[in-house]
C-alpha cells in the first residue's frame, strides 16, 4: 500500500455525490503507524475540505473541528454533548503524497495522534510541531461510498475503532420484537395457568401383596383436552419398581399405555458413599380428551436379592396441570437469537479492544 | 442481514402460535399422548426394570 503506483480505491479527481453534496477527490495520503496502514482522501466540497479515511474495508467521513474550544478534554473528550473515550495513540507517518494539497505535506512527515471514540463517531487529534488539528469523523457504511463514487470496497476484515458494533445494531433492531414476544409468552402462559383446572385426585396405593393388576378410578377429566400427570412414589432401598399403566376411557375404551419406573440404589465404595436413582417418577399424559377414565396398573419390583418388593407405591393423578415445558421451550426459542447477538457483540468489542493502545 | 429482524419477528410469531396451540390442547413434547404407545407395553415389557439387578 505504501508504494507509488498504489491502486487507490478512490481515483484522484473522481467525483461523487455524498449526502446531498458533490465532492471531488483532490489528494490521497497513505499513512502508517505501528499497527498498519490506511489512506486519507482529501475531498473538495461545497463547504470546504473534507476527509474520507479508508482502513481495511472501512470508511469514515472527517470534518475538521473549526472551533477546538468546543472540546472538553479530560480523560476522554466531550464534544457536542457526546462523550468520547480515548482509544489509541501513536505516530502516523506519511507514506506517500498523491494529488494536490494546499499545505505543505511531504513523504515521511509524521505526527502524533490520539483517537477518541464514540461509535459511530471518532475524534482525532494530530500534533505536528506546534500545530494541533482536530478532526471529527463519522463511520460510513461502505455501500454508501460505493454508491456515491461507483466503486467496490473490499470486504471488511475486522471491526474498526468507530464502527458501530454490528451485533449491537442488530440487537437494538430486534429489541422491540423481543420484548413484545416475551410479554406475549408471559401473557399466554398466565392465561393458561389461570384456566388450568389443576384437579388433584385422591391418592391411590398400589400394593405388591395384592393382585398383580389393580384398577383405580374412575377419574373424570373435565377439560376437553388436557395435560395430566401421574406421580408415583415408593420408599425404595436398593430396589426397583416398575408400574405398567393403562389409562382406559370408560366410555370409548380408548387406552393410553405408559410406565412408571422407580429405582434407588445406594452403597459405599472407595470414593465413599454413593446413591443413584429415586423412589419417585412422574408420567406426563399429553392431549388427553375429556371423559371418565380408569387407571389399570400392573406392578413389578424386587430388591437386590431378587425378592419381591413389599413397599407400596403411592399414585397421585393430577388433571389439567399447567404445561410449563411449552413455556420454557417458547422462551428459549425467543431468547436464543438475542443471546447469540449479545455474545457476538461482546466478541466484537473484544476484537475492537485488541486494536486499542490504551 | 438487514431483514434479520423480520425473520426473527416471524420466528417469534411461530413460537407464540405454537405456545398458544400447545397450551390449549394440553400438549407437552415430553408427554405420552393417546396417539402413541409408550412405556412398558410398547417398549419391551418390564425388562427395563431389571436395570436394578445389574447395577454396580
Amino acid at each position: 500500500m505504501a508504494d507509488r503506483g498504489l491502486q487507490l480505491l478512490l481515483p484522484l479527481s473522481a467525483r461523487g455525490t455524498f449526502r446531498g453534496d458533490e465532492y471531488q477527490v483532490k489528494g490521497a495520503l497513505p499513512r502508517r503507524d505501528s499497527k498498519g496502514t490506511w489512506t486519507e482522501y482529501l475531498l473538495q466540497g461545497p463547504l470546504g475540505y473534507r476527509w474520507l479515511v479508508y482502513d481495511t474495508g472501512h470508511w469514515s467521513f472527517g470534518v475538521p473541528v473549526e472551533d477546538p474550544s468546543e472540546l472538553v478534554i479530560e480523560s476522554g473528550v466531550r464534544y457536542q454533548g457526546r462523550e468520547y473515550r480515548r482509544f489509541r495513540s501513536g505516530t502516523a507517518h506519511v507514506v506517500d503524497v498523491m494529488g494536490q494539497f494546499d499545505w505543505d505535506v511531504r513523504k515521511d512527515n509524521y505526527c502524533y495522534y490520539d483517537d477518541y471514540i464514540s461509535p459511530p463517531f471518532m475524534l482525532t487529534r494530530e500534533r505536528e510541531g506546534r500545530e494541533t488539528a482536530w478532526t471529527h469523523l463519522e463511520y460510513i457504511e461502505p455501500a454508501e461510498i460505493d454508491a456515491a463514487f461507483g466503486i467496490k470496497t473490499p470486504p471488511r476484515q475486522w471491526i474498526c475503532a468507530n464502527q458501530p458494533n454490528p451485533a449491537g445494531v442488530r440487537l437494538r433492531r430486534i429489541l422491540p420484537v423481543f420484548l413484545i414476544a416475551c410479554a406475549a409468552v408471559a401473557i399466554i402462559q398466565t392465561v393458561t395457568a389461570l384456566r388450568a383446572r389443576q384437579v388433584a385426585f385422591p391418592r391411590a396405593v398400589y400394593e405388591f401383596g395384592g393382585s398383580a393388576e389393580q384398577v383405580f378410578g374412575p377419574y373424570t377429566f373435565t377439560a376437553p383436552r388436557s395435560l395430566n400427570e401421574l406421580a408415583a412414589a415408593a420408599d425404595l432401598y436398593n430396589s426397583w419398581a416398575e408400574l405398567d399403566c393403562v389409562l382406559v376411557n370408560a366410555t370409548t375404551g380408548a387406552t393410553l399405555e405408559f410406565a412408571e419406573q422407580l429405582s434407588y440404589y445406594t452403597g459405599t465404595d472407595s470414593d465413599g458413599r454413593w446413591s443413584e436413582g429415586s423412589g419417585r417418577d412422574l408420567a406426563t399424559l399429553s392431549t388427553i380428551p375429556g371423559g371418565t377414565y380408569n387407571l389399570v396398573v400392573e406392578g413389578y419390583g424386587a430388591d437386590q436379592s431378587n425378592r419381591r418388593l413389599t413397599q407400596p407405591v403411592t399414585l397421585e393423578l393430577r388433571h389439567d396441570v399447567i404445561p410449563w415445558s411449552n413455556f420454557w421451550i417458547a422462551l428459549l426459542s425467543i431468547v436464543f437469537y438475542p443471546a447469540w447477538l449479545v455474545y457476538r457483540r461482546r466478541a466484537a468489542e473484544k476484537e475492537r479492544a485488541e486494536s486499542s493502545t490504551i | 442481514m438487514k431483514w434479520g429482524h423480520w425473520v426473527y419477528g416471524a420466528w417469534c410469531a411461530v413460537v407464540l402460535v405454537y405456545l398458544w396451540m400447545a397450551n390449549q390442547s394440553g400438549y407437552s413434547p415430553f408427554g405420552t399422548s393417546t396417539s402413541s404407545h409408550g412405556g412398558a407395553h410398547g417398549g419391551g415389557g418390564h425388562g427395563g426394570g431389571n436395570r436394578g439387578f445389574y447395577h454396580k
